[in-house]
């Protein structure tokens, strides 16, 4: 499932168009450090992450021409496959040098460093595959977040930030301001709906199946009558009116963001 | 014997008398004066050893005492000194040398005649040697014409090296004509051969002028092997360490109010200096807390130290400057990026992840040119970036999405994110935000500004305490900006008023009891009109905290 959208991004990157490539490195570059980092497990050090997630990038942008998206695989396993590709690479170097060769040769008919999973398998948290995943999604929410903010008015968007994603009250907020409560909502509102459909727009870019075009509804998110997540939101038996579904949205929008955040700062100790 | 006979003889006596006189002279003369010269040269040779045996045991003598001063001011932590005494020690190691050379091979060899001989050795040797291993053979004096490096710097990324150096007396005149006041100085140099060298000499070297006029810059020269600019010395530490520094001494929460204030004075100094880069056409393209230099105050101690904490902080709140002064000046350094605003080049992806603004490398992957761009939006971003660092001693991995966690007063926040919003959306020059930032300053309790408050959002502007010195007029030298001189604003204030600013066109409060309601005609000369009284409601306290 490619929208024209998804096809139109892909034909820039195998256009090499520069700005779509570090658009591309400005959302997921974070994710694909991340992943490294818990697949590195202290083996490879933090200014070696950095390399191998850009590497990672660069190995993207070698085989994006033989890439068919059509055949069914995610866009979130495409970059994945990337990354464990590049990781392998730079530990089979290390076991060559370990070995004493020049550790240029690859693999050189010698399994080396292999991503196995039982790296991924002693935690108890949810498994790497999910974190994953889900870390994909915040990406995406992320960038479609900062894509609202140069959408919107800057004072729009900064009451969205503190009423919504920081979690201040309305009449906080106003007072700040120093405007009504209702002007707050409005804002609040302008914003909301810009961001609903550039979330809509970048998941869209960045989905090569249903299942991801799908994860917006799953997280409460989605455009027009979410499908709401019951574990983030209780929706009660009278069904979701259109305050609720904001409410449901607004949370659900705070929770990404703050978990993408938490990551960002664990990334940046 | 007749008369004749007798005058015969005496006239023929009296001829060989003169001939043999003349005889004699003819021949003694040369060998006298063959003599006197070799007395000479003998005497030369005998007073030369003399004097270099003098001058020897002098070494001797001295020497010894230079080490032992050395050891001393190493002892009681003295760097300046113990550097100082130690190469003087050195000078003195190399005249023992030097002596020792003379009473053996120089002078015997000059009293044997082949001085042509020595010639080789004691001039076109060391000529050749300095010419092709100059910076070997003298690295102290021989690299930078009238500089002697003192010490080494961490070089930066554009692969230049760099060195503290302190200049000769003439260098000092020559200087001291530019405004330079003396003390040391940093040489940034590059080889002309290595790597893409040339590339970043074009590059630096194009804003170099405007740094000349501006005093950022104190010399540049290009030489056949080396392209070298001097600047002043701005010893102290970076803004990293010393907000670090006061986060430490704060706890987790974030800084307390007199660590916040001293804080946002550091920023604040930064958007002076931003503003005087840009009114002369430059931008910077490379601000962060690494590239902030805090100078430590004359009579200040260590930057909250832990011993006598309370002590500090208590002397902070009683200091009547509202953030600056107390602990030292912040100044911005390192020119490597620095550009001209109008520059046809291509816009580069250059500068430091975090505090370079991600549109600008968008802007560069598209292939704008430099003049195509606003570059003080982009100085402008990192300027926030750098106040979201002294607030959270961190960076903003998010860029504006990035919350802000720690102790903070609204207003802060918003201008942070003000600075750091969309490029069309920021702050459009660094005094919008600055004039900002100090209306936060001016407030006894920073907490109670409201974003609403800011002049930006059409909020009043700030009222500086009476008395207080504004450090603006030392920014920068005269003749900054094409000739636009940067205005001390404290001279506008008059005894027990306070100093009001504000952009062009903005009403602005001076304060003594009964004050007037001014508008600034002219930020430069300082010129201002009275519009009326001071509002009754106006807070015009004095006290900071």
């Amino acid at each position: 499932m490619l929208t024209p959208v998804t096809t139109n991004f892909l034909s820039r990157l195998r256009a090499n168009d520069q700005a779509a490539w570090y658009e591309l490195w400005e959302t997921f570059g974070p994710v694909v450090q991340a992943q490294l980092n818990k697949w590195g497990r202290g083996r490879i050090g933090h200014e070696t992450v950095r390399d191998l997630s850009q590497e990672t990038l660069a190995a993207l942008s070698e085989s994006i021409d033989r890439f068919d998206p059509g055949r069914g695989v995610r866009f979130s396993t495409w970059l994945l496959s990337i990354a464990r590709h590049v990781l392998g690479d730079e530990l089979d170097k290390r076991g060559a040098l370990k070995r004493g060769g020049d550790g240029s040769g690859g693999r050189g008919g010698q399994k080396a460093g292999s991503l196995d999973e039982s790296w991924m398998v002693a935690s108890k948290d949810p498994s790497a595959d999910e974190q994953y995943e889900a870390a994909v999604f915040r990406a995406k929410v992320e960038a479609a977040i900062r894509a609202a903010s140069k959408e919107c008015e800057f004072s729009d968007f900064q009451v969205f930030q503190s009423r919504v994603l920081e979690g201040q009250s309305g009449k906080d907020v106003a007072a700040a301001l120093g405007v009504s409560e209702p002007t707050i909502s409005r804002r609040v509102a302008r914003v909301r709906d810009v961001l609903r459909r550039r979330l809509a727009e970048v998941v869209s870019v960045y989905s090569f199946t249903q299942d991801e075009a799908d994860e917006l509804a799953r997280n409460g998110l989605a455009r027009n009558g979410p499908t709401l997540n019951p574990k983030q939101v209780d929706v009660g038996g009278g069904g979701c009116g259109g305050a609720e579904m904001d409410a449901a949205f607004d949370q659900a929008l705070a929770e990404v963001y703050h978990r993408q955040a938490e990551l960002r700062r664990e990334q940046s100790r | 014997m007749t008369i004749l006979s007798i005058i015969l003889i005496v006239a023929g006596s009296s001829l060989a008398v003169a001939l043999v006189v003349a005889l004699v002279v003819w021949l003694f003369m040369p060998v006298s004066r063959g003599l006197g010269r070799f007395f000479a040269h003998v005497w030369t040779f005998i007073a030369g050893v003399f004097k270099e045996l003098a001058r020897l045991v002098a070494c001797i003598i001295v020497a010894p005492v230079f080490a032992t001063l050395a050891v001393l001011s190493i002892v009681f932590f003295q760097k300046v000194a113990a550097a100082r005494f130690a190469r003087a020690f050195k000078d003195e190691g190399l005249r023992m040398v030097v002596c020792v050379y003379r009473i053996f091979v120089g002078l015997p060899s000059r009293l044997l005649g082949v001085e042509t001989a020595m010639e080789g050795i004691e001039t076109r040797l060391p000529t050749v040697l300095t010419s092709t291993w100059g910076d070997a053979v003298s690295p102290r004096t021989s690299l930078f014409p009238g500089y002697t490096i003192v010490r080494t710097l961490a070089a930066g990324g554009s692969g230049a090296k760099l060195y503290v150096a302190e200049a000769d007396r003439k260098k000092r005149k020559e200087l001291a004509r530019d405004g330079f006041a003396g003390g040391q100085v940093v040489i940034k140099s590059f080889t002309t051969y290595e790597n893409d060298g040339l590339l970043t000499i074009v590059r630096e070297s194009r804003a170099l002028e405007v740094g000349r006029r501006m005093g950022l810059i104190l010399e540049h020269v290009l030489t056949p092997e080396r392209f070298y600019y001097v600047m002043r010395y701005v010893p102290g530490e970076n803004l990293r360490v010393v907000t670090n520094r006061l986060h430490e001494a704060s706890g987790d929460e974030g800084l307390d109010d007199a660590r916040l204030r001293v804080a946002l004075g550091y920023v604040r100094d930064l958007l002076e200096t931003l503003r005087s880069y840009h009114e002369a056409g430059l931008w910077h393209k490379d601000v962060k807390p690494d590239n902030v230099i805090v100078e430590p105050a004359a009579d200040a101690g260590p930057v909250m130290a832990g011993a006598g904490e309370e002590a500090e902080i208590e002397a902070l709140k009683r200091s009547p400057v509202i953030g600056t002064m107390e602990r030292g000046r912040a100044t911005l350094v390192d020119f490597g990026l620095v550009s001209s605003l109008r520059s046809a080049m291509t816009l580069t992806t250059h500068g430091t992840e975090y505090y370079r603004d991600p549109e600008m490398v968008r802007r560069a992957l598209r292939g704008v040119k430099v003049h195509e761009v606003d570059g003080v939006r982009f100085d402008v971003y990192a300027a926030g970036a750098v106040l979201f660092s002294v607030i959270e001693d961190s960076f903003p991995a998010q860029g504006v999405l990035s919350p802000i966690r720690k102790r903070c007063p609204g207003a802060v926040g918003w201008i942070i994110r003000r600075a750091m919003a969309d490029y069309d959306q920021r702050y459009e020059s660094a005094q919008e935000m600055l004039t900002d930032l100090e209306r936060v300053l001016a407030a006894e309790d920073m907490f109670g500004v409201r974003p609403a408050d800011l002049p930006s959002m059409g909020g009043e502007v700030l009222v500086l305490p009476a008395g207080e010195e504004r450090p603006r007029g030392r920014m920068l030298p005269a003749g900054v900006g094409a000739g636009v001189e940067p205005v001390a604003l404290g001279a506008m204030e008059g005894p027990g008023s306070g100093l009001a600013v504000a952009t062009t066109g903005v009403a602005v409060r001076t304060q003594p009891t009964g004050g007037s309601l001014i508008r600034l005609k002219n930020w430069w000369t300082g010129r201002a009109e009275v519009v009326g009284p001071l509002p009754a409601s106006v807070d015009t306290s004095t006290e900071t905290r």
